[in-house]
């Protein structure tokens, strides 16, 4: 919902705006014609209208007296009436020639002009009013003048205030009119305004709509690739697998008869060919020495890794992986190993060949790289939070930052700028990535310090609760992958020495 | 205490049966004395005369009218400038009279007439005025009565409705 409504366009905003502005203004519209109709009513109907009416009632009445007063009708009897009618005429004609509107409105002039001369008409038959009733009725020819020519002016100020009356309608009507243009107009702008808004919500939404469609197509047709890919690597894998097998087969033949020749048959052989038969089981023993690496990293990647803690005795597990190292590395080397436990005893929940195969390789990389007469530290000690921290000390030529940062990738020492190295290491450079592979199931971490010329340090942290109480289970080393190698792997270091 | 309650309540009623005897017994009206300018007829409580039907009718001069008080205001009214009118309040008309009823008619010696609710009266402020600038009113300047809205201090009286009320020449009031 946030995206459509989120993204208004300016234009969009634009027309709110817009819209909001007509609507205010058209209620000012009607709120003003209202107000005009009712400022109207009050100038019109009561003074103009209603007064004339009431004039044209008053002379009326005031006349019917009169006619009574002057032929002496005996039903009569308040005679002098007529001049109270007389001074109510006075009256209203003064209101008539006060009222606002005769003051203000130009238009009226021609009405107001009428009403002054009934006021001066009506005020100079005042002495004639004032007579008694004989001498009143003697002024009978007058009073029908009066009369007469008051009715004729009343007719002429009723027609001009109506000729006005009604030209003033026509203007506010016309102007009425165009009010009411103005405000449909009005109308019709925010019509169209609130149209072009929803046609631009609809066509955001449809926007969104089919930009959300393409998105799921995408991550539809990636998670394919994923799997496809995902199929390859599971292919590659097994292939591997598969293929050390066969590799071994006749490795281990070669192996063999290139031993006994060197050893059994030797007598009888030239000493040049015997060196030949040396070269072949070295060379053979390098192979499958990274036949078996490549056989323990892919059956890692092909079936994963199944990290099975169970209660281990560290220190035999440990004492087992020093022999398996010390008996890997060539008999002509003289580097020892130190190990160190604490506190020791020490029984850890831990899978054991995970870990003899991880102190192994790493044991058996520091061998490589330590001068003869050295001593390797293998150090074992509990941390708090139930891991277990090792580390292997050499005292070899070190490495530098780019080279600790690419220790731990398959085939690295491979490069052509390693193997040159003084080391002269040939392994094929699986040990440590699979180090780092056997760590990274059991959700440990590793650290490595070195500096060249003076020795390496590769300390592991593992995650390993104690166990109270009962019976460490002797690790099973005959099974541990990093027995593998043992006894084949004679003459491997042997151009470092 | 139980021996006097009833002298108590003997007490109790006797106040109250005076109270409501003088309540229900008015100040009677005076007759006119000057020329009667105004006649209020209907459902009142008190007169200083009968109607044909049997009813009170009041009869009131000018010194009547002012013994009713004066509430004077200066207005403007569509019919001249800025004027003081003094007079009675509407109001304390009725209550003289102990005048009933929800509307008033007003009938003018012109023959005019203008129904009024009692409202105008008593909530609005409408006056009997029978003085211009301190002057009693003619018939020429719309006496003997004149109704008067406070027009100016209450700008919503400003109203054709309210105009119509506004009865000049006021001779009746017919109370219903």
């Amino acid at each position: 919902m946030r995206r459509v409504f989120g993204g208004f366009h300016w234009s969009t905003v634009l027309l709110l705006i817009l819209s909001a502005a007509a609507a205010f203004t058209a209620g000012g519209v009607v709120v003003h014609v209202s107000s005009m109709e009712s400022r109207l009513d009050v100038l019109y109907s009561k003074e103009a209208s209603y007064s004339t009416n009431r004039l044209t009632v008053e002379l009326a009445n005031f006349e019917r007296h009169t006619v009574l007063a002057l032929y002496e009708d005996p039903s009569y009897p308040p005679r002098a009436d007529y001049r109270l009618w007389y001074d109510i005429l006075w009256n209203r004609l003064d209101v008539l020639a006060n009222a606002p509107i005769y003051r203000t409105v130009p238009d009226f002039a021609d009405q107001a002009d009428q009403i002054d001369r009934m006021r001066t008409l009506h005020a100079s038959m005042e002495p004639v009013f004032g007579l008694s009733l004989s001498d009143f009725r003697g002024a009978r020819t007058d009073i029908q003048a009066y009369f007469a020519a008051f009715d004729e002016m009343a007719k002429q100020a009723a027609r001009a205030g109506d000729m006005v009356r009604r030209k003033m309608v026509q203007d506010f009507s016309a102007r009425l009119h165009m009010l009411y243009l103005l405000l449909m107009a009005l109308v019709a702008i925010m019509v169209m305004s609130f149209g072009v808004l929803l046609f631009q919500l609809m066509r955001q939404t449809a926007r969104s709509e089919a930009g959300r469609r393409r998105m799921e197509e995408l991550s539809l047709s990636l998670e394919n690739a994923l799997l496809n890919a995902r199929a390859l690597n599971e292919t590659k894998d097994n292939f591997l697998a598969h293929m050390s097998h066969e590799f071994r087969t006749p490795l281990n033949a070669i192996l063999g008869y290139s031993e006994f020749i060197a050893v059994d048959a030797g007598d009888r052989m030239a000493a040049r060919y015997r060196e030949y038969a040396g070269s072949i089981h070295q060379a053979g023993s390098r192979l499958l020495e990274f036949v078996n690496q490549l056989f323990d990293l892919s059956r890692l990647t092909a079936t994963g890794f199944q990290i099975q803690p169970v209660p281990t005795d560290v220190v035999a597990l440990l004492r087992d992986a020093r022999a398996l190292s010390l008996a890997a590395s060539p008999a002509d080397r003289s580097v020892r190993v130190h190990l160190t436990v604490t506190p020791d005893p020490l029984v850890l929940e831990i899978d054991p060949r995970a870990l003899t195969q991880l102190v192994v390789n790493l044991l058996t990389n520091a061998l490589k790289f330590s001068p003869d007469g050295s001593t390797v530290d293998l150090e074992a000690r509990t941390l708090k939070g139930d891991r277990l921290r090792l580390s292997v000390v050499d005292r070899g030529q070190g490495m530098t930052e780019a080279e600790i940062a690419n220790m731990f990738d398959p085939f690295w020492q491979s490069n052509g700028t390693i193997s040159t190295d003084a080391r002269g290491t040939t392994s094929g450079g699986l040990g440590l990535h699979i180090c780092r592979q056997l760590i990274e199931v059991q959700s440990g971490e590793y650290t490595v310090t070195s500096a060249p010329g003076q020795g390496t340090t590769v300390t592991v942290i593992l995650p390993a609760p104690p166990v109270d109480g009962s019976r460490p289970q002797t690790p099973d080393t005959a099974e541990a992958p990093g027995k593998i190698p043992v006894g084949n792997q004679a003459a491997t270091a042997a151009s470092r020495a | 205490m139980p021996r006097y309650p009833m002298a108590i309540w003997s007490a109790a009623i006797w106040v109250l049966m005076v109270s409501a005897v003088s309540g229900q017994d008015p100040d009677p009206l005076p007759y006119p004395v000057g020329a009667v300018i105004l006649e209020v007829s209907g459902d009142i409580a008190v007169g200083n005369a009968k109607t044909s039907d049997g009813g009170w009718l009041a009869r009131f001069d000018l010194d009547m009218l002012d013994a009713l008080g004066d509430s004077s205001f200066r207005t403007a009214t569509p019919w001249d400038e800025a004027r003081t009118y003094s007079g009675p309040a509407g109001s304390a008309l009725l209550d003289r009279l102990g005048a009933g009823g929800d509307s008033i008619v007003a009938d003018a010696l012109n023959n005019y007439s203008a129904s009024m609710p009692r409202s105008d009266f008593t909530i609005r402020g409408a006056i009997l005025a029978t003085r211009i600038d301190g002057q009693p009113m003619t018939v020429r300047d719309k006496g003997p009565i004149f109704i008067v809205y406070p027009f100016d201090s209450r700008p919503e009286l400003n109203r054709t409705e309210y105009f119509k009320r506004s009865v000049w020449q006021l001779s009746r009031l017919h109370v219903e």
